[in-house]
């Protein structure tokens, strides 16, 4: 801070006048939110990595859904990621915390911090305007927030791609808040709730353990149950066939198969099977017990009852094409979210007394 | 508060740990209210988890549900009230389904797919929150804000003032955690018997009476140390959240396999061959060294309770077969027309397979080192936040000067 600016009113230099002090006092929260995602990069930025160079050997040497052992073997036992999925749950895990942080550590002390010291009094006395004031200060945090978060997202979707390829992980399950739209909407939305908790509560710490709470009790309810009423959202019905077994030779790729006990269905590449069932020579679903001799059939065996009682084998599931649009759904309504958030916090602030 | 206690002085110095006890608990109530209703819906959620595995569990072995473990085919019967009690098992969300070879479990849609999961999780967040919200502001906001000054004149030495929070509130937290993970061990035990995880699974060991009242003791010190550190709550909770959180992952990713790699048992297990994939491709595997885990352990499960770490194989004179030998002899057995029979294969060509495992009877043995560790970490701590309190300005002011107006 120079002596001119003390010197003249803050107003007088516009938004970029605001920018300098508000840059000063959150240095030190985004220098720990650089250093964070900094390390998480790095982190992905060598899985990606990784994990691209293994997929092109895989591919350069014929071995995906290869039963050459002795060609193959040493290859396939080059992926630890492979074994229990760990690196797709790291990544679903941080799409969840993330959101929670950026909204406890950064979110909410914005504003409260100005109110629990008093210190927002005095900026008040300084010629520019309240609402003005607390744009500048969230915008400072908001804008690096999201444009990391999109590019964290971007890293992560890189990274995830041979796990994708192979078959061990799914973009329609925890991936798929940890795409550059969702991460970069989930982390705005949280960051906003943050500080509307502080405006509102104008404490630091019980502000933080609000909104930390209402984060992460709204990420927890959105991964046990609306992620998956998003899913069957414009799903689409289809009559098909059931396949012989084919375990031994091809890669499976969790969620474009529905099993039904011996023998599975697929679906086209790149969807996501939500349900399938037997329907009757009616078309009425079969359930129950007349179910119970059927799942306990083999491949050929399930296909000739089918045949047999002319019945019928249905999938319900997401087209790949689907994708981007539930995508879009659920960052607009979360953005729409935010921005209510952010009406709300500058309704708050221009009604407090001072 | 304070009126109170410069007011009967001399009743307060007649009972001074009880008054020291009411005065942690009147400047902490709300945190600790806030977190005892978090501890108590966990345990909500664990008991009725637990009462209700426990009362479906018979059900299962009566019906005959379990899974069975073959020659290379883990069963699951799939009759219908085997396949509705399956769905009746909290958090493990679908039915299983006999395949041939291979056991599915169908998840329906869920993010972290398993009640063990999600209790693992969920119970060391609560500790990650006690460190932030009741361990970094203890003392760091007073020594931030000044008001530690007033607190050591009435008639309490810096010491025993600090003392007395981390001991009071540290047995406390201590306390919680080991109910905690008490509870959560018991409402897993169904789960272990029914659904193929296991007590030596990451998370599991991580969250036993032991470890979780480690673990929530040292995320409170940890806590209350950068709190007297850095002296600013925010930084405070920072940095606690991200010193238990880099301790905990790097708990995860290497050490807990470090711990229990220790001098393992060794013995000859030619059916855990099939069980650990070898006879399958259908997912890759690593063919001449098999990192074996928990999980595997009880489709398969080896010496009764234990934790199998590695298998390979072992030509007829015993030695380990590595590189292009362990391939021709997994080569000849995909040619044989012998079937899946692997283990019988095996122990004709008088080849074998060796498991490496811990046994049952370290598990406790296990848990007591790397509880110890734990605490010997937060004890510690503790006493560096002693000291630094001890050190500080103001005390050394306090030590010139007593009382301070």
């Amino acid at each position: 801070m120079t002596a001119a600016t003390i010197g003249r009113p803050l107003a007088v230099g516009g938004w970029g006048r605001l920018a300098w002090p508000a840059w000063r006092q959150h240095r030190a929260a985004l220098a720990g939110f650089a250093v964070v995602s900094g390390v998480l990069a790095a982190v992905m930025l060598w899985a990606a990595l990784a994990g691209h160079a293994y997929y092109t050997a895989l591919i350069r040497d014929h071995c995906i859904g290869s039963r050459q052992l002795a060609r193959c073997g040493p290859l396939l036992g080059d992926f630890p990621w492979l074994e229990n999925g760990n690196y797709d749950i790291a990544v679903t895990l941080l799409a969840r915390a993330g959101p929670v942080l950026a909204g406890v550590f950064l979110g909410a002390p914005v504003l409260a911090r100005e109110y629990e010291r008093g210190t927002a009094r005095f900026t008040w006395t300084q010629g520019t305007s309240r609402t003005r004031w607390a744009l500048v200060n969230v915008m400072v945090l908001a804008v690096p927030v999201v444009a990391v978060s999109a590019a964290l997202g971007a890293l992560a979707t890189w990274s995830l791609q041979p796990l994708r390829a192979l078959g061990q992980a799914s973009r329609w399950q925890g991936s798929f808040d940890s795409t550059p739209v969702t991460l970069a909407a989930w982390a705005l939305f949280a960051f906003l709730l943050g500080v509307t908790a502080g405006a509102v509560l104008r404490r630091v710490v019980p502000a933080m353990a609000v909104a930390g709470g209402a984060i992460a009790a709204l990420v927890l309810v959105n991964a046990w149950k609306l992620h998956g009423l998003l899913l069957t959202t414009g799903a689409v019905v289809t009559r098909t066939r059931l396949l012989a077994d084919q375990f031994y030779a091809l890669p499976l790729t969790n969620g474009e198969q529905f099993f039904f006990g011996g023998s599975l269905a697929r679906a086209p590449a790149g969807s996501w099977v939500l349900d399938g069932w037997f329907a009757d020579r009616n078309g009425h679903r079969l359930t129950g017990a007349a179910l119970n001799p059927l799942y306990s059939l083999k491949a050929p065996q399930q296909q000739a009852w089918v045949a047999r009682h002319q019945a019928s084998v249905w999938i319900s599931y997401q087209p790949g094409r689907h994708f981007w649009v539930l995508q879009g759904l659920e960052s607009g309504v979360l953005l729409a979210l935010a921005l209510a958030l952010a009406a709300a916090t500058v309704v708050l602030i221009r009604r407090s007394s001072t | 508060m304070t009126i109170t206690l410069r007011g009967n002085k001399a009743r307060a110095s007649s009972r001074p740990r009880f008054g020291l006890a009411w005065v942690t608990w009147r400047q902490q109530r709300a945190t600790l209210l806030v977190l005892a209703g978090l501890a108590g819906a966990v345990a909500a959620v664990m008991l009725a988890a637990g009462l209700r595995g426990h009362a479906l569990y018979p059900a299962f072995v009566k019906n005959h549900c379990l899974q069975v473990a073959g020659p290379g085919v883990t069963e699951v019967s799939s009759s219908l009230i085997c396949r509705r009690l399956g769905g009746q098992f909290p958090g493990i969300g679908g039915p299983f389904y006999l395949l041939s070879g291979h056991t599915a479990v169908v998840v329906n849609g869920s993010f972290l797919n398993s009640y063990p999961t999600d209790m693992t999780l969920a119970l060391l967040a609560m500790f990650l929150l006690t460190g932030m919200f009741l361990g970094a502001p203890l003392l760091g906001r007073e020594l931030g804000q000044g008001t530690f000054r007033f607190a050591w004149t009435q008639g309490t030495s810096p010491v025993r003032w600090c003392v007395s929070k981390l001991l009071l509130l540290g047995g406390a937290v201590m306390a919680a955690g080991a109910g905690l993970g008490a509870l959560g061990a018991w409402s897993l035990q169904p789960f272990n018997l029914a659904a193929g995880t296991s007590r030596w699974q990451d998370g599991q060991f991580e969250t036993t009476v032991l470890t979780a009242a480690a673990w929530a003791g040292l995320a409170f010190v940890l806590g209350a140390f950068s709190g007297t550190l850095l002296r600013r709550t925010v930084p405070a909770m920072a940095a606690t959240a991200a010193g238990a959180g880099v301790l905990l992952a790097a708990t995860f990713w290497k050490l807990y396999g470090l711990l229990l790699g220790v001098h393992p048992l060794i013995t000859q297990d030619n059916a855990q061959a099939s069980a650990a994939g070898l006879a399958t491709t259908a997912a890759p595997v690593r063919l001449l060294d098999v990192p074996l885990g928990a999980s595997a352990g009880h489709m398969n499960p080896g010496p009764p309770g234990s934790l199998l770490l590695r298998g390979w194989y072992a030509g007829p004179d015993g030695r380990r077969l590595t590189g292009a030998p362990a391939e021709a002899l997994i080569n000849a057995y995909q040619r044989s027309p012998a079937g899946r029979d692997w283990a019988a294969w095996l122990s004709r060509h008088h080849d074998t397979f060796l498991v490496s495992y811990q046994p049952a009877g370290r598990y406790w043995i296990f848990q007591g080192v790397e509880a110890g560790a734990l605490l010997l970490l937060a004890l510690l701590l503790g006493a560096a936040t002693v000291w630094l309190v001890v050190r500080s300005r103001g005390a050394r002011i306090r030590g010139r000067r007593p009382g301070p107006g």
